[in-house]
């Protein structure tokens, strides 16, 4: 009788292969040749059972190793490592990363809100010198997290160097290291390199809704005053004059906030512009500081073509099927501790809307003890950041893309709750009150629509 | 009070915000392969807990450059074996180095040959495993510290039960030549 192969006894070693049993009784070659097998089994499920043993006391000693701190993004790379940090597309996130793209813009809407606050014999001229500027560069100085005891953030996110050309053009560099830099042309797609690991992730260009704090077009409707009259001050060697306005005055479904404006008195330019949102979860402070107008910018500094042979890191966009899953769960979420809606807004931020959910659960967010990651309702709300983020992300990049929570609710079983364009054959992705999903043609979609929101 | 088991999204989440106890629980689902790769990528049985603790440790303070959340256990793998390519580089570096006393005088008591004798053994047939191809070390790695369960080890490895039988075996099978061999050399 021919001996097994040496597989086959391994096989039947690991106890697999029963056959071979007739065979090793007779055979004293075969059956040195199994046991030889089963000792090497038994080494090393002894060798690897030590590793085991060590695993509880190693766990605890990792744990003591962690830092006090929650892990946090190093000071400049980038936007990517930023607004993953920030929870997704987030209001925050709008301002340094989505936002960025109209950042500039925001100067002049500021300039609008305070010309039409009342303050026109200053502003008037002021707002004309912004508007004819073709271009022009300005740091940006972000700092989060904290809070220290007066509330103010207390890390440093990123100091960038920020040019916008006459189209509306972006470029940020970050400096290093590591060395950053993020081009987003006017209504193209961006990117984002970071020069110190040599690699770069592509951004969709950016289509859809922007907070009216961005949009000179959102605050033509503005008609209110500005809270407060700053005075006048020095700003590098310049007499500045300022003023102070909260930001919902300018978009009511952003954090609350101020967004204060410093003019140069003789040119009539912006020397310093800030927003501030000093309680919450997660201070937040953005200043933009030593402008410089009219200047000379090179097209190629727009230029979106990825250094030669940098990685292409740009993550897989979500699918479908993962997007509603997520958004359905979120407004659930929401809905569950709002006593039966969803949020009720316009242009929905993941992290105003994640605050909310932490306001109306009591969740112990964040977490500031072992027992916390135990309780039902924070796992609630990172659950329920997760489709905030979806949505946020819908409705900025899709130019069509609407959300009704002001006036659908989880009863309006046939009114559009959420809708945003599935391709460019007029098919439209469908979120109902109920939360039924389906994808419609656009004369359904207006037909729905049309219909009073119950 | 929780009324399902996280994700590991779920747990990076927590983690980022500062939630200790949630990366705990990443180190519990993820540490077994973690351990399984740091052997595999020639980590000493001497050095693995070293090695996946630092691991681990660059992998909770770079939380915020993981992309994809769900995705933590193979990130985490990615950065033990960079930590064992770096334990490597910095062995080679240094094995000039006189290494001490301290190794040589060690003494044992009367009746405890026999076990280190055994405790050799199991550390000359760990370092064999060196010598196995990538994926077959890490089957026989992952299959021990999953105790033996070849269903837990194929959902580790994103393989198939028989897909892991038929690695183990070829393991199982050079291993034990190789003991023969060296007995038959001695």
């Amino acid at each position: 009788m021919a001996c097994p192969s040496r597989d086959r006894l391994a096989r039947a070693a690991l106890g697999l292969d029963q056959d071979v049993s007739d065979h090793l009784a007779g055979c004293p070659d075969c059956r040195a040749e199994s046991a030889a097998m089963r000792s090497v089994l038994d080494r090393l499920a002894e060798g690897h059972a030590a590793l085991e043993r060590g695993h509880d006391v190693a766990r605890e000693r990792l744990l003591s190793l962690l830092p006090d701190e929650a892990p946090r993004p190093e000071p400049a790379w980038g936007w990517a490592s930023f607004t993953e940090w920030m929870g997704g597309s987030t209001m925050r996130r709008r301002m340094v990363f989505g936002g960025l793209g109209t950042f500039g813009v925001l100067m002049i809407a500021l300039l609008g809100v305070v010309f039409v606050a009342g303050r026109a014999s200053a502003m008037d001229a002021v707002a004309e010198a912004v508007r004819k500027a073709r271009s022009y560069k300005f740091t940006m100085t972000i700092e989060a997290g904290g809070p220290h005891d007066d509330g103010s953030p207390r890390l440093l996110i990123a100091r960038t160097r920020v040019a916008r050309g006459a189209d509306g053009s972006i470029r940020a560099e970050s400096e290093g290291p590591p060395d950053t830099v993020q081009i987003i042309p006017s209504g193209r797609p961006g990117v984002e390199i970071d020069r110190t690991a040599k690699r770069f992730i592509r951004r969709p260009a950016q289509l859809g809704k922007t907070s009216p704090l961005w949009m000179i077009e959102g605050l033509a409707a503005y008609t209110g005053d500005a809270d407060r009259d700053l005075g006048r001050k020095d700003i590098d060697g310049k007499a500045a004059r300022g003023f102070l306005i909260a930001s919902e005055k300018i978009d009511p479904d952003a954090h609350h906030g101020s967004v204060e404006i410093w003019v140069d008195s003789v040119s009539n330019l912006p020397v310093q512009l800030g927003f501030t949102i000093p309680h919450d979860s997660t201070p937040f402070a953005a200043r933009l500081h030593d402008f410089a107008w009219d200047v000379d910018l090179a097209p190629g500094l727009f230029d979106t073509t990825p250094p030669e042979g940098y990685a292409d890191v740009t993550p897989v966009p979500p699918k479908l099927d993962d997007s509603v899953t997520k958004i359905v769960e979120g407004l659930k979420i929401y809905a569950k501790y709002a006593g039966g809606h969803y949020p009720r807004v316009t242009m929905l931020y993941g992290d105003v809307t994640r605050d909310e959910l932490v306001r109306l659960s009591g969740a112990p967010y964040p977490p500031r003890k072992a027992a916390d990651s135990q309780d039902a309702r924070l796992w609630d709300v990172y659950k329920g950041v997760e489709g905030f983020a979806r949505i946020n992300s819908i409705l900025r990049d899709n130019p069509d893309a609407a959300y009704h929570g002001k006036t659908v609710g989880p009863e309006d079983k046939d009114k559009v709750l959420l809708r945003w364009k599935a391709d460019e054959e007029g098919g439209y992705h469908v979120l109902f009150g109920d939360l039924r999903f389906e994808t419609m043609g656009l004369a359904r979609l207006r037909m729905l629509e049309r219909k009073p929101a119950g | 009070m929780r009324n399902h088991d996280p994700t590991d999204g779920d747990l990076v989440a927590a983690a980022r915000g500062g939630d200790r106890e949630a990366f705990g629980l990443l180190y519990d689902r993820h540490a077994r392969l973690v351990r399984a790769v740091a052997l595999a990528e020639g980590v000493g049985l001497q050095d693995v807990a070293d090695a996946v603790q630092e691991a681990f440790l660059r992998a909770y303070r770079n939380l915020h450059r993981l992309h994809d959340p769900e995705r933590f256990g193979a990130w985490a793998v990615g950065v033990v074996r960079q930590v064992a390519r770096e334990r490597r580089r910095s062995r080679r570096r240094d094995r000039h180095r006189f290494v001490g006393d301290a190794a040589a005088d060690v003494g044992f008591e009367p009746g405890v040959a026999a076990a280190v004798q055994t405790a050799e053994e199991v550390e000359l047939l760990m370092r064999r495993l060196a010598d196995l191809p990538d994926r077959e070390r890490l089957a026989v790695h992952a299959f021990f510290l999953e105790g033996r369960d070849a269903s837990r080890t194929a959902a580790l490895l994103k393989l198939s039960r028989s897909g892991v039988y038929a690695l183990l075996s070829r393991a199982l099978a050079r291993l034990a030549a190789g003991v023969r061999d060296r007995a038959e050399e001695d």
